[in-house]
């Protein structure tokens, strides 16, 4: 059969993409088979560490078991991770313009974003009760300082000559704003989010695994605790998932919105 | 005639915790509607905090400058109209990398509130005339430097002023773009019959330009000369080859040459 040239260079395309991730896909392949090997051979038990072949069964079987725990995690940390950006990013735009209140403010916020929250969460737990708000409310302090940080920085280190040419048009402060300090700290934004994201991940679940009920946290606290390490391993890689897909929707987000920088 | 614009005991101070610098005294200029004039002097002699000054991005610590009938000192704020009528282009190309090449051509617009078709238009008549109407939905780092300062150039102009500041702006470039540039800056000039003020310190760049050359001396910053540049024949690079072209660049040589001697003795 002939293909259209058309044809030709999607099949190209596909090759490259392929031998794009081939690296990667074949170190982990290598690294399971490995793990599956030793397991096998040297007969681990599944107490001490699961077989990779039992926490696939496990990942597929206990998917509707743990979908729920899935979902109440998932919007918690989402919440919170938006909430700390929204927070995040107005409390940086006040501090840029109002310098006193950025020096009252700023050693709390190196405080807040090296200290771990998850420890908040028992006596948060006496204060808010056991429901959705202790968690979310760890979530959104440990991360925006993350956030507020480093869009100070960018904010603060717009390229002067970038801002000289908004003084040149007398830009108002708000197109100023608009057009040249919000578009060139876009990168250092990012970075505060992405960072801001996987501790929202870390806080979410780890905060759950401290104290309060239900979640994925709780629920890898019980099964660990009962020996059904195939199934808490399943569970670990469920919230990976989920952590990543976040990261990637930032990225994703992000090289649209630095498009040509 | 009634010069456009008027530098009257313009001064400019730095005051650190050391010591006060001087970086302008006492500069007196006047500009004429359509005059293209430069400002030649060695680096540091301020000539591109005149311009900025004129252009309010600066402020100056005294004196005044009247543009248009307009005064403004160091506490009066420059109207929004007043900018309209001013344009300023740097010495780097100074684009947005966030935005394409119309988007960073228009941009002037945008801020300036004069987003209407006509302008439009004559954005699009700009990017025509440099040859990069094809480049127009590029980002800047997909074009060449010589292409980013052409951008440059007719972004400072885009809204139609009556003035057009220059700060060196080919001086990052090579011989052969520069006197490119040159000359389609003499076309543009000839067809808005804009006023211009160039900042240099290529003598010969500024005598081929200029109609008038305003010679300046540094520490502290200072006019030292006036110098009319006056040929018989159009503005062509073939100026090059006649005699007094020579001797203009000589002239000018010498006298910034001379300021820097004194200040070494």
């Amino acid at each position: 059969m002939k293909r259209t040239s058309a044809e030709m260079k999607m099949l190209a395309k596909t090759a490259d993409a392929l031998a794009l991730v081939l690296p990667s896909v074949v170190l982990i392949v290598f690294l399971i088979g490995f793990w599956q090997v030793q397991c096998t051979v040297k007969q681990i038990p599944a107490w001490m560490l699961a077989k990779p072949s039992d926490i696939g069964v496990a990942l597929i079987s206990g998917f509707s078991e743990t979908l729920p725990y899935l979902i109440s995690t998932y919007s918690n940390i989402l919440v919170g991770f938006l909430l700390a950006v929204v927070i995040g990013l107005a409390l940086a735009i006040l501090l840029t313009n109002v310098p006193l209140l950025a020096m009252a403010v700023t050693p709390m916020m190196v405080t807040l974003a090296c200290v771990p929250m998850v420890t908040l969460v028992p006596l948060l737990l006496v204060l808010a009760g056991t429901g959705s708000t202790p968690k979310i409310v760890t979530i959104v302090v440990q991360c925006f300082a993350m956030v507020n940080m480093n869009a100070c920085v960018g904010f603060m280190n717009v390229n002067p000559q970038r801002l000289e040419l908004m003084q040149s048009m007398k830009a108002t402060r708000y197109q100023q704003f608009r057009y040249c300090i919000l578009r060139d700290a876009m990168p250092d934004i990012f970075t505060g989010i992405k960072l801001a994201s996987i501790l929202a991940m870390i806080t979410g679940v780890s905060s759950e695994m401290s104290g309060g009920s239900g979640g994925l946290g709780n629920r890898i606290s019980y099964l660990v605790g009962y020996s059904r390490t195939s199934e808490a391993f399943s569970c670990i890689l469920y919230v990976a998932v989920l952590g990543l897909a976040l990261y990637f929707a930032i990225s994703l987000l992000e090289k649209k919105l630095t498009k040509g920088m | 005639m009634q010069p456009i614009i008027t530098l009257e005991h313009l001064g400019k101070q730095y005051i650190t915790k050391r010591q006060t610098i001087t970086a302008l005294d006492d500069v007196n200029m006047r500009f004429y509607p359509g005059e293209l004039v430069s400002i030649v002097g060695p680096s540091g002699c301020g000539k591109s905090t005149i311009i900025r000054m004129i252009d309010d991005i600066i402020k100056p610590s005294s004196g005044t400058i009247t543009v248009n009938g307009t005064v403004y000192d160091n506490q009066k704020p420059i109207s929004r109209d007043m900018i309209r009528r001013l344009g300023f282009i740097f010495q780097i190309p100074n684009l947005y990398p966030w935005l394409t090449v119309r988007q960073n051509v228009t941009l002037p617009l945008e801020i300036m509130e004069l987003n209407d078709s006509a302008h439009g238009e004559y954005a699009d008549q700009l990017l025509n005339m440099i040859h990069l109407s094809d480049y127009a939905n590029s980002y800047p780092r997909e074009i060449s430097g010589g292409m980013s300062q052409r951008i440059g150039v007719i972004r400072g102009m885009v809204h139609q002023p009556d003035i057009l500041m220059m700060d060196e702006p080919f001086g990052a470039l090579d011989d052969e773009t520069r006197e490119q540039l040159n000359l389609e800056l003499l076309n543009i000039w000839r067809e808005t019959g804009m006023t211009i003020i160039f900042i240099t310190h290529n003598v010969e760049e500024a005598v081929l330009l200029s109609q008038r050359v305003y010679v300046m001396a540094s520490h502290p910053g200072r006019v030292t000369a006036d110098i009319k540049i006056e040929f018989d024949g159009p503005r062509t690079l073939d100026l090059i080859n006649d005699p007094k072209f020579a001797a203009y660049c000589n002239q000018l040589e010498t006298m910034i040459g001379k300021i820097e001697l004194d200040q070494i003795v």
